[in-house]
């Protein structure tokens, strides 16, 4: 096992390696210029070329290449070109919101998706099953963002349960925090809430079929039993798969959400860098969501084998 | 009967009904504000954007402001004195003026501030232009001397928008025009506060107990600066609509610019009221590039201007009548000494006979490449207007639809458009930043030195010159009405009009002021 976690952590580094080559230079090419944009619109060719050989931006790519990669492996991302500030510091104070929305998602959405795909199996065919996977198509199909400024006019605005916008930290006490958050995490939790329903009724249904359930109903187990600890335990293994896969997916979802309900996130920074062609803080950010990204499939490998004692690596 | 499960669900129930509308400011010495759009870069003489001007006026103060009739004021300065050859001014400053590190304010640290600025800003490179020296006598006594007269010499120090010519430490105004300054230190009405700065989130601002306000009552950027709040607080919110709500729920004070989509819902709530801090509003513009063809022809861009409804364009970015206003100009309509020259020849042409115009200039059926940023909503429909009007006079139009940030890379390119090259593309100005003919880059001159366009006039050039040097208001006024009707017989750029952005404020804050932008003294909870 340990040989095993090793050799994953390893393959992390070519493959982040790629991911530095394949932003900077993706960046490069793209269009847009940050000093055009830093000079604002009043500025002359030459104002212009002036910041951009202040910021460097005129030299060859090897050059900023080789500079930007030795920072990134001494852990200096460099310094954001419009606010002067050092990129860490940017990512620093981004980190908390997005990895608070993140948790608190998946917490809704499991807490509500897995009972909801069980009882759905369970009443297979019936009213209950037809009005969960109803609720799954909507929860799939309608944009995230016409679902949060439903809730937040309903919820916020009509009858002032919750923030309309904003993040409150961790810091200044849990039950403000948590209340900052339900509104953007229960929006952002409605798809994966869809999608982890869904998984969990179809695996939970060919589970039900199994002669081992049908045993276990023989010998008198009761129902709950039965679902609860015979059929999800069993049906684990797709279940966490796709909640790892959410969880990474989370981030690309929380642009969105952190645009809608004003939170301070990774998600908003790297919106905002991209349109003014802040490179060396789309490139910290991209590194680190591909760096999260490996993180979370090795994790998911790993609890495979705590979940089913039979997979072994 | 009341069953077990109904009383424990009411129970669980109760705290979530009496919940208090979470987030409601509540605090009276706080007040929360909403710029219309991030604050990136701190510092304000480095660049011209609005949001960091109204950052700037927070955290630093000027020599001279400007009333609501844009006449100078002594601000910073208690008076001045000019030579009887006008070469040599002396601003005196006024006693008591004290930085935020607790420094006193010194003519040392003006001058410094005036020479960085006067490399950085249109007007202030044209006194530069004209001057010799930056210095002072004294700790309180500015010298300026110059090698010219310089009429608005007031006018430059005392613009109100647009990179205004604001008072730092000499330590922190030393530094290279082409580096921004992060280090905000000031003697202005408020102090920032670095540690709570989360760009993109959260600008935080306190009051400065040290600072000494004027007597009288405030005027624009001018008077006294009184501040009835303990804390300014920023709060960035990328959204509209969540905007809107948020002010709704009273979780904000005060918003920076309300969607003209979105300003009925505001309207009616009997909350918060809507509020135009700049009553001269923005112009709109289309810039020719001058460098290729077609629009190098100057009959060509006559044809074009002769066929501008501008009725339409407006229509597009200002839903509400009151909100726009046709402006025959090319300086900004309702400023000091603004005709509309362009009466009798904007929109004097049919489509038909427009198309005949432009066939008699000589277009030959080149592209004409028209850059659009769709992400910038008062842009955007001018590009897609432009578009379907040069296409009905006949040209051959690419419109390049793409984002901001690659407009403003491809607008910069003097290459023809085979080789990324523009013809056409669509901003817009504050109006009280080209209200005169030398801070006015649409109608500048410059040629490869100036605004993007290039737009090269030696007349133009020679006239801005003669106004700067005028020695009185009449001589002033002539050469600027010349100004104007160089500029609408030329067609630099295509004028559009006028349209007025709104804001809102909570129904219990009054006092909030007129300006060039959005000003946090004099306001006060009712």
């Amino acid at each position: 096992m340990a040989s095993y976690i090793l050799r994953r952590i390893l393959a992390t580094i070519p493959v982040v390696a790629f991911v530095m080559l394949f932003v900077f230079s993706l960046l490069y090419i793209t269009p847009g210029d940050p000093a055009a944009i830093l000079a604002g619109d009043q500025a002359t060719q030459a104002e212009i070329e002036a910041i951009r050989t202040d910021l460097g931006l005129d030299r060859s790519f090897p050059v900023r290449f080789l500079e930007w990669s030795t920072g990134v492996l001494q852990g200096d991302f460099g310094t954001s070109i419009f606010t002067q500030l050092p990129v860490s510091t940017m990512i620093a104070q981004r980190v908390e919101p997005t990895l608070s929305l993140m948790v608190v998602t998946m917490v809704i959405a499991i807490a509500i998706a897995v009972p909801l795909g069980v009882l759905a199996a369970w009443k297979h065919g019936q009213f209950v099953d037809r009005a969960i996977m109803l609720f799954a198509v909507l929860g799939f199909s309608v944009p995230v963002f016409v679902i949060g400024y439903v809730l937040a006019w309903t919820l916020a605005l009509k009858l002032g349960w919750l923030p309309v916008q904003g993040y409150t930290p961790f810091s200044e006490g849990p039950w403000p925090w948590l209340r900052s958050l339900l509104l953007p995490a229960f929006t952002l939790a409605t798809f994966y809430i869809a999608i982890i329903a869904r998984i969990t009724r179809a695996t939970m249904l060919e589970i039900l079929q199994q002669d081992y359930i049908r045993t276990a109903r023989g010998k008198g187990v009761s129902e709950t039993s039965v679902l609860f600890v015979h059929a999800l335990r069993n049906a684990s293994v797709p279940i966490v798969t796709v909640v790892g896969i959410g969880i990474a997916l989370v981030i690309s979802g929380a642009v969105v959400i952190e645009s809608v309900f004003a939170l301070p996130g990774l998600g908003r920074l790297i919106v905002d860098s991209i349109l003014r062609r802040d490179y060396p803080v789309i490139q910290a950010v991209i590194l680190i969501f591909s760096f999260v990204y490996v993180l979370i499939n090795l994790l998911i490998d790993l609890s495979y084998t705590v979940i089913d004692p039979r997979i072994r690596y | 009967m009341i069953k077990r499960r109904t009383l424990l669900g009411a129970a669980a129930a109760s705290p979530l009904l009496s919940l208090p509308a979470f987030g409601q400011t509540g605090d009276s010495k706080v007040l929360k504000y909403v710029p219309a759009s991030n604050l990136t870069v701190l510092d304000p003489i480095f660049t011209p954007a609005a949001v960091s001007v109204t950052h700037g006026y927070c955290v630093f103060d000027t020599l001279y402001g400007v009333d609501a009739n844009q006449v100078p004021q002594p601000q910073m300065a208690a008076g001045h004195t000019v030579s009887d050859d006008g070469l040599e001014w002396r601003i005196t400053l006024r006693d008591g003026l004290k930085f935020h590190d607790g420094e006193p304010v010194r003519a040392q640290d003006c001058a410094a501030s005036l020479a960085r600025w006067a490399q950085r800003d249109p007007f202030g490179q044209a006194l530069n232009a004209a001057t010799e020296s930056f210095g002072h006598a004294d700790d309180k006594t500015i010298v300026i001397k110059l090698t010219r007269p310089f009429g608005p010499l007031l006018d430059a120090i005392g613009k109100p928008h647009s990179r205004p010519a604001m008072m730092m430490p000499e330590r922190l105004a030393s530094t290279d025009p082409q580096t921004q300054i992060t280090e905000m230190v000031g003697s202005g009405p408020f102090r920032f506060i670095a540690d709570e700065y989360v760009s993109g989130d959260r600008v935080v601002y306190e009051k400065f107990a040290d600072y000494v306000p004027r007597e009288g009552a405030p005027e624009w950027t001018s008077g006294g600066k009184q501040v009835h709040f303990d804390r300014l607080e920023w709060q960035i919110i990328p959204d509209d609509a969540t905007a809107i709500a948020a002010i709704q729920a009273g979780e904000v004070d005060w918003l920076g610019s309300v969607l003209t989509d979105l300003q009925p819902i505001l309207e009616v709530h009997p909350d918060v009221n809507l509020h135009r801090t700049d009553p001269y509003g923005v112009m709109h513009v289309i810039r020719f590039n001058h460098l290729i063809p077609p629009f190098d022809n100057v009959e060509i861009r006559r044809a074009v201007m002769k066929a501008v409804d501008q009725v339409p364009f407006l229509q597009s970015v200002a839903a509400n009548e009151a909100d726009r206003e046709q402006c025959l100009a090319l300086f900004p309509c309702g400023t000091p000494g603004v005709e509309e020259v362009g009466e009798g020849i904007i929109n004097s042409l049919d489509i038909e006979a427009a198309k005949q115009a432009v066939m008699d200039a000589g277009y030959n059926g080149e592209p004409v490449v028209i850059l659009n940023p769709t992400d910038i909503a008062s842009i955007h429909p001018h590009g897609l207007l432009a578009a379907d009007l040069l296409e009905k006079i006949g040209f051959n139009v690419d419109l390049v639809e793409t984002d901001w940030g690659t407009v403003v890379q491809r607008r910069v390119s003097k290459e023809s458009v085979e080789n990324g090259g523009w013809n056409l593309a669509a901003t817009n100005w504050p109006a009280i930043s080209i209200n005169n003919p030398a801070t006015n880059a649409t109608t500048r001159g410059l040629g490869d030195s100036g605004w993007w366009g290039w737009y090269k006039d030696e007349t133009m050039e020679q006239l801005v010159v003669d106004w700067l040097g005028a020695t009185n208001d009449e001589e002033a006024a002539r050469i600027y009405l010349d100004v104007q009707n160089r500029a609408i017989d030329q067609v630099p750029t295509l004028p559009l009009g006028l349209s007025y952005r709104s804001g809102a404020v909570r129904a219990d804050l009054q006092g909030a002021l007129q300006g060039s932008v959005d000003m946090f003294w004099n306001i006060r909870r009712a």
